[in-house]
């Protein structure tokens, strides 16, 4: 059998088409792979600045959280000493020196109760510095206050060391963590009695949060969305690779744990 | 004398001289020698062809050129990624080891055809290898203006139908024309490609030159 020319061009055609099809290909697929990259890229800048934006929420609202404590504090418990010892001082009738003294003794006691009061204060201040110092002392400072108030009985309890590298950003999450969650105690609870334990074990940071409030049901609150406070804490505790583990049932309190991989 | 290979390869070499110039890289600088050089001997071939003399010395220098300019080009570009030192001193000894042997067993008068099939392969593999490179790097581009990207793309497709060509001679020597074969239009063909992929990385290498500077 003969071949014509016609034939063997065509043959010709289909063999270099064939040939060039594997680097046309390769361009091809580099072009492809670049532009996942690109995207993939895209994404986690997008994440990462997402994670910033966090960061500085939950920095503005510890922030906040401070301010409200210290205006309450000042307007309910130094504010009202302070009115006390004017009026003690305007009362003091110098006429009579014995119940003078006593007076002036009274107003004494009031303003040094006062300056322990602004001291108090002050370390909550501090409080909010101290996440750069370590997360153990954070929470340490906000359970000093929560006992200062004598409503609530807080049991808090750290287990562990604390990382020879601590990640300021992680701790800075955590902690607003644990003053939305033990606001949601203090407020939709009900709750009287809160314990918080904290602990590093495996490169992984453990938190759990129990009260003895009113509860809720946690599967249909979850099914449901869940409130915003919920949201929230699952959110940022996904943000550092966190998982968070709601238990409660209506009646019988609340218990959250968090994990967090923390090395 | 200038046919559509000459006059693609001067336009390249202009291209080069204008973006290249000022470029900081003396690899990518070279370029504009290697240019001038190939022109040279591109035009010294075609002189001496109508001259009926034998060109086939000067093609052989040519190769020399053309290793050792390619060559020092797809080191300086795989660099950047990894320093693989003893690849290339493997691949200089196979291709000088080669040319030395042909020149030996023929003179310098006949081609060096088998240095100049491995060195296409040589350089094929290069080209994947600078690719596969790329692709790994944890760092994306913007590929149409990637300088590395299209100056690879043209000299692997030059070399890897280069390669293929050789490979299937008897095919590819087909007349189609009363003058010239299938080989000799594939390789206008490719020309084409190479030195219009190496225009436009060196058009890129000056765009990218500009944006550092302002």
């Amino acid at each position: 059998m003969q071949i014509s020319s016609k034939e063997i061009n065509t043959l010709i055609i289909c063999i270099s088409i064939v040939f060039l099809m594997a680097p046309a290909s390769l361009l091809l697929y580099i072009r492809q792979y670049n532009r996942r990259k690109r995207g993939h890229h895209r994404e986690k800048q997008l994440m990462k600045l997402a994670f910033e934006t966090e960061l500085a929420k939950s920095e503005l609202e510890v922030q906040e959280q401070t301010m409200q404590t210290v205006g309450a504090d000042l307007h309910d418990n130094i504010g009202q000493l302070l009115s006390l010892i004017s009026l003690t001082l305007n009362s003091v009738n110098v006429q009579d020196p014995d119940k003078a003294q006593q007076k002036i003794e009274a107003a004494i006691d009031l303003t040094k109760q006062s300056i322990k009061e602004m001291r108090l204060l002050g370390k909550l201040f501090q409080g909010e510095q101290l996440i750069t110092l370590g997360l153990e002392k954070a929470i340490q400072y906000q359970v000093n206050w929560l006992e200062k108030t004598g409503q609530f009985e807080v049991n808090y309890t750290f287990d562990g060391q604390h990382p020879a590298t601590p990640d300021p950003a992680k701790d800075l999450i955590v902690f607003r963590i644990v003053q939305e969650t033990v606001n949601n105690s203090i407020k939709h609870s009900c709750a009287s009695r809160i314990s918080i334990h904290l602990s590093y074990e495996e490169a992984h940071l453990k938190l759990k949060i129990t009260d003895n409030g009113i509860g809720f049901n946690a599967p249909e609150t979850q099914v449901h969305g869940g409130g915003m406070g919920l949201h929230n804490m699952q959110k940022r505790s996904s943000m550092i690779g966190g998982k968070v583990q709601i238990e409660s049932e209506a009646g019988k309190g609340t218990g959250i744990e968090i994990n967090i991989p923390y090395s | 004398m200038v046919t559509l290979t000459t006059a693609l390869e001067l336009s390249c070499l202009i291209i080069a001289a204008i973006c290249l110039y000022q470029d900081k890289d003396a690899t990518w600088r070279s370029m504009i020698v290697f240019l001038l050089f190939t022109c040279l001997i591109e035009f010294t071939g075609k002189i001496m062809r109508q001259r009926h003399q034998d060109n086939n010395w000067i093609y052989n220098i040519y190769i020399i050129a053309e290793a050792g300019f390619t060559g020092a080009m797809y080191v300086n570009l795989i660099q950047q990624y990894v320093r693989k030192y003893k690849l290339h001193v493997a691949a200089f000894l196979l291709l000088a080891g080669l040319y030395i042997y042909e020149v030996y067993i023929h003179g310098i008068y006949q081609f060096n055809n088998v240095t100049t099939t491995v060195m296409s392969v040589v350089f094929v593999f290069y080209g994947l290898y600078f690719y596969y490179l790329l692709i790994k790097a944890p760092r994306h581009y913007k590929l149409n203006q990637h300088p590395d990207f299209w100056w690879v793309a043209g000299s692997l497709l030059f070399y890897y139908v280069t390669s293929v060509s050789t490979l299937y001679f008897a095919v590819f020597n087909t007349r189609v024309h009363k003058v010239f074969t299938y080989r000799h239009y594939s390789y206008m063909f490719f020309n084409t490609i190479l030195y219009g992929c190496w225009s436009y990385s060196f058009i890129c290498r000056y765009r990218q030159r500009k944006l550092i500077r302002s």
